[in-house]
């Protein structure tokens, strides 16, 4: 009864609350005083999406450890680049950060000259979570093996239908790799986004599903899943192997964590570094993830640049063979 | 259901999920109202009070609040003529006719009756029918979604209300303003110019305000004629209305069907539901010259069909976590965020809390009329303000509404820009109603096609897979209906009936 | 003097402006241009239609007709001068300006009240509603408003 009474007051009061902050820039200030007034968390995309479970989980932490509010802001379009767009054009104080997804962040400027921003504008700060993209047949299939499903494409290329989120994304990327390294021909087909993929799959419309760890494990009564990204087991899918195991040297997934724009102070850097990677060390948070099946990363600011590297080389080699 | 039925009581009188309730129906229509505002973003503010909240009160409000959501977009489409949501699209054809003439009362009580009346008939589909309509929602793949958006593009031969030219041109328009942006399989960026705003394409709740509402407000000033009627004073119309509209059960069965159908598409909204209910009410009517003069039959389709939806896109969400709408994926976000993973298996693993919900969802359709039905006598006031405070004020919430949809300034000066070309081609005959059709069904046309294609060149058979599965058919064959019909209608009138049973035997074969 | 046909000036317009959309899918792949190149083949088709249907069947009915250009020439002006001063002076200086004046033009033909009262009206009108939307959308409903280059 507290915890209602609780968030009636919430409810009501909260928004007089958030009414009465102030907005005003505070101009320049050393780096040892920040954060000194609230922060914007901005989401390229739509809200109750992965990202936002992500940050909403994470706003509570912030703001206790830099004691100061978070706002989350969503900036939703062009699959990410509005936002990335925003962000890289934003004043570098540290009071603006945006959510950031790899492959996204790489394949975009790869695959379009308009994007509105470049890769190497953004500055990670820390990447946190990762779904591994996993693939999938349909529990009825002939299929029962990742060699079966590399079998059936040779006998006949290019029939075998892949479901997947996108057109130049990570389930578009990691298709495209697993594609050179069996040397096989499959046929892509893009949906708008993770769900209406999954729909897709489940309603018999394509026969392999390439999905993420998340949706793979809400749905794993209805399908078989024949391999998952991960780098090591995937601990809520401990049955199924990974890539390398089965001797395709690859990992797949969706990477996400948080960027600033160029230019940032390296203390404001820092701060914001640990704060994020110290909520991945509060008890309960990592089991959680698991249950919803993410998987926690802790690469800090350095780590995460040279990832982004390493992947956009091995990424421009990929689309280049494609265009 | 049943053994459960004490949990839900218990959770449904507490006072605060009732509060809750009632400040969520009441906080959407607010929110409804004001254009540029939508559920969905109403919903996304609600988000974080939810974490704080248990999972009963969290979903109850948000249930209340897309409800009120849906609802209070006819407002401002019959005061305004602007789609407060772009559900309120097709309430815009008669409602705002109907405020012209000053029968704004009329529009808003026949808004509130029908949207309850479809809202509880939705509620109830969910709370009965979700297993059983569930695994409907997967039988829609691509090639369906091409043939919906036809059978929606079918509907410019209805709106067009001067020359169908005009309206077809229209249509091109807008299904060629529908592929700026990404392509949607394709991947590559289309007509951007230059400007990386323009990659997510045009925002469709800014268009619908620049071509709705300007050229209204540029007319309501421009005219030289007296601008608005006072309102007519009338006793008894909530009861004659509540009698009139409750005395077309088919009418209202038919249009809860198709919002209910088009809600359990993922993908397709309120606004294709409000839309396809519309045209159905102008097809089946004996009296199809009086609808887009202000017809209370065509605010009664639109407005029925576009609440039942609401309780159709739930469908999917609760029965295989699949988020039928926008609104909805925040709700599923809502639920994750509460430790509650939506997935096949959420009906047998939290019964209570989905019953809990539905039950208060079909409660809360009923407050929402309660509350419309209230404001409609109080708010139909607005519009007999004199125009030097209306024109301005109007302008002002849609620039506000335009750059608050996603904080882009290039968005207001597209509402500017595109609501100048709307006036214009407003006066030289073009409605913009169809405009507005091809762009909201052209991305999923192209989506639907590109997506076939791909699928058929992989099975060997384009022609086998978008002929032959059978809600494809069914959808072909009512795209064909709804297109020779009206030709066919004109025919009739100058043969005589000999011939006439020849073309149904032609039609027919 | 010749009345300007508007039927066909707009027929070209569009015929022009299909024939841009064609050429700009150039470049792009199949999946891509089939969709707007065929919509954009149908749209050049109705265009000529229109075209040859407005050359046989010359009505010579002016565009805006019955109604006060002027007013709608302010109003137009306005919208974008609207839009250049949110840009400059911020959102809410700019409707308060906007609303202000619009409300004061639009009483011109009143004739019968004082110009006091007129700009009464129009300076309470533009602060209120501007004053009470900006703290609704601001800090309730949190829509970072632009604040414009000088503020």
């Amino acid at each position: 009864m507290l915890r209602k009474i609780y968030a009636i007051v919430m409810l009501v009061c909260g928004l007089f609350i958030l009414a009465s902050c102030s907005t005003s820039a505070g101009g320049s200030e050393a780096p040892e005083d920040f954060p000194s007034k609230s922060i914007t968390y901005s989401l390229p995309f739509d809200p109750g999406g992965q990202s936002d479970v992500e940050a909403r989980r994470q706003q509570p932490y912030l703001e206790e450890y830099l004691g100061e509010k978070i706002v989350i802001q969503y900036k939703p379009g062009g699959g990410g680049s509005v936002g990335w767009s925003e962000l890289t054009n934003k004043d570098p104080d540290g009071y603006f950060f945006s959510g950031i997804n790899i492959p996204h962040i790489i394949l975009q400027p790869l695959a379009n000259d308009d994007t509105g921003y470049k890769t190497e504008d953004i500055v990670p700060v820390a990447i946190f979570q990762a779904t591994p993209i996993g693939i999938a047949v349909s529990k009825d299939s002939d299929i029962n093996s990742l060699e079966d499903l590399v079998n059936k494409a040779k006998e006949s290329p290019g029939t075998v239908t892949v479901s997947g989120s996108g057109t130049y994304t990570g389930h578009h990327i990691a298709f495209l790799q697993f594609q050179d390294i069996a040397d096989i021909k499959m046929q892509y087909v893009p949906f708008d986004g993770a769900s209406p993929s999954v729909q897709a799959f489940l309603g018999g419309n394509t026969e392999v599903l390439l999905g993420n760890s998340s949706d793979l494990l809400k749905y794993k009564d209805d399908m078989k899943i024949l391999a998952i990204g991960s780098e090591k087991t995937f601990k809520p899918l401990s049955d199924v192997p990974t890539f390398k195991e089965l001797g395709y040297d690859m990992t797949a997934g969706i990477d996400r964590g948080v960027a600033v724009p160029p230019g940032t102070n390296p203390e404001v850097i820092e701060i914001l570094e640990k704060a994020f990677l110290k909520i991945l060390d509060e008890p309960g948070v990592q089991d959680k993830m698991y249950e919803e099946g993410f998987e926690p990363k802790t690469m800090g600011h350095k780590e995460s640049l040279e990832y982004i590297e390493t992947k956009t080389e091995q990424y421009s080699r990929i689309i280049e063979n494609v265009q | 259901m049943f053994e459960v039925f004490p949990d839900i009581i218990s959770s449904l009188i507490e006072p605060i999920n009732i509060l809750l309730l009632c400040v969520g129906v009441l906080a959407g229509i607010i929110v409804g109202a004001l254009p540029g505002l939508t559920a969905t973003m109403a919903l996304a503010l609600l988000l974080p009070f939810t974490f704080a909240m248990e999972a009963d009160s969290s979903l109850i409000t948000m249930g209340g609040l897309y409800i009120g959501g849906i609802y209070g977009g006819c407002i401002s489409a019959i005061l305004i003529n602007t789609p407060g949501t772009p559900s309120a699209i097709a309430t815009t054809f008669d409602g705002y006719p109907l405020a012209k003439k000053g029968k704004a009362s009329h529009a808003l009580i026949t808004a509130s009756i029908s949207s309850g009346i479809g809202g509880v008939i939705g509620g109830l589909t969910l709370l009965f029918l979700t297993p059983v309509l569930a695994g409907w929602a997967l039988n829609f793949g691509p090639p369906e979604y091409f043939w919906v958006a036809l059978l929606g593009l079918a509907m410019i031969a209805t709106l067009s209300a001067g020359s169908m030219l005009k309206g077809l041109i229209g249509g091109c328009i807008g299904l060629l303003l529908g592929t700026i942006g990404i392509s949607p399989v394709g991947g590559e960026s289309r007509f951007t110019f230059g400007f990386p705003e323009l990659q997510s394409g045009l925002e469709l709740i800014g268009i619908l305000i620049a071509f709705f509402c300007i050229p209204e407000v540029i007319s309501m000033i421009g005219n030289k004629a007296k601008s608005q009627k006072s309102l007519n004073k009338e006793k008894g119309i909530v009861k004659n209305l509540f009698f009139y509209i409750i005395k077309k059960p088919i009418f209202i069965i038919r249009s809860s069907f198709i919002g209910i159908i088009t809600g359990i598409i993922p993908g397709a909204g309120g606004n294709v539901a409000a839309l396809l209910s519309y045209d159905a009410a102008v097809r089946f009517s004996k009296d199809k010259k009086s609808f887009g003069k202000g017809k209370i039959e065509g605010v009664m389709a639109a407005e029925t069909s576009n609440n039942a939806e609401v309780g159709g896109s739930l469908v999917p969400l609760l029965s295989l976590g699949i988020p039928g709408a926008p609104p909805a994926a925040i709700i599923l976000g809502a639920l994750m965020m509460q430790g509650i993973t939506p997935g096949p298996n959420l009906m047998a693993e939290q019964p209570s809390l989905v019953y809990t919900f539905l039950v208060s969802f079909v409660i809360a359709n009923v407050v929402m009329m309660i509350f419309g039905l209230m404001g409609s006598r109080y708010i139909g006031k607005v519009l007999s303000l004199p125009v030097y405070y209306l024109a301005p004020s109007i302008m002002f919430l849609t620039i506000i509404g335009a750059y608050a949809i996603r904080n882009n300034l290039l968005d207001v000066a597209m509402l500017i820009g595109f609501g100048l070309l709307a006036y214009v081609l407003k006066n030289a005959g073009f409605d913009p109603a169809p405009i507005v059709l091809g762009l909201i069904l052209g991305p999923i046309a192209e989506r639907g096609l590109a997506q076939s294609i791909l699928m058929g060149e992989a099975s060997g058979g384009i022609f086998t897979l978008f002929f032959t599965r059978p809600i494809s058919v069914v959808l072909i064959i009512l795209c064909f209906l709804s297109i020779l019909l009206p030709l066919l209608g004109t025919i009739f009138k100058s043969k005589d009936k000999t011939e006439k049973e020849e073309d149904k035997i032609e039609m027919e074969a | 003097m010749q009345k300007v046909n508007y039927d066909i000036v707009t027929s070209i317009i569009f015929i022009i402006i299909s024939i841009i959309t064609i050429l700009e899918t150039r470049g792009l792949s199949k999946i891509s241009y089939i969709f707007p190149r065929t919509i954009g083949v149908i749209f050049l088709l109705l265009s000529f239609m229109y075209l040859i249907l407005s050359i046989i069947k010359r009505d010579n009915k002016k565009l805006f007709g019955n109604i006060d250009k002027q007013k709608v020439l302010i109003m137009s002006i306005g919208m974008i001068g609207y839009f250049i001063s949110i840009s400059l002076f911020g959102f809410l200086i700019a409707s308060i300006l906007y609303i202000g004046l619009i409300t004061w033009y639009l009483q011109k033909d009143q004739k019968e009240k004082s110009h006091k009262s007129k700009i009464l009206r129009a300076v309470l009108c533009s602060i209120i509603v501007s004053v009470s939307f900006f703290i609704l959308f601001q800090y309730v409903f949190l829509v970072p408003l632009p604040t414009g280059l000088l503020g």
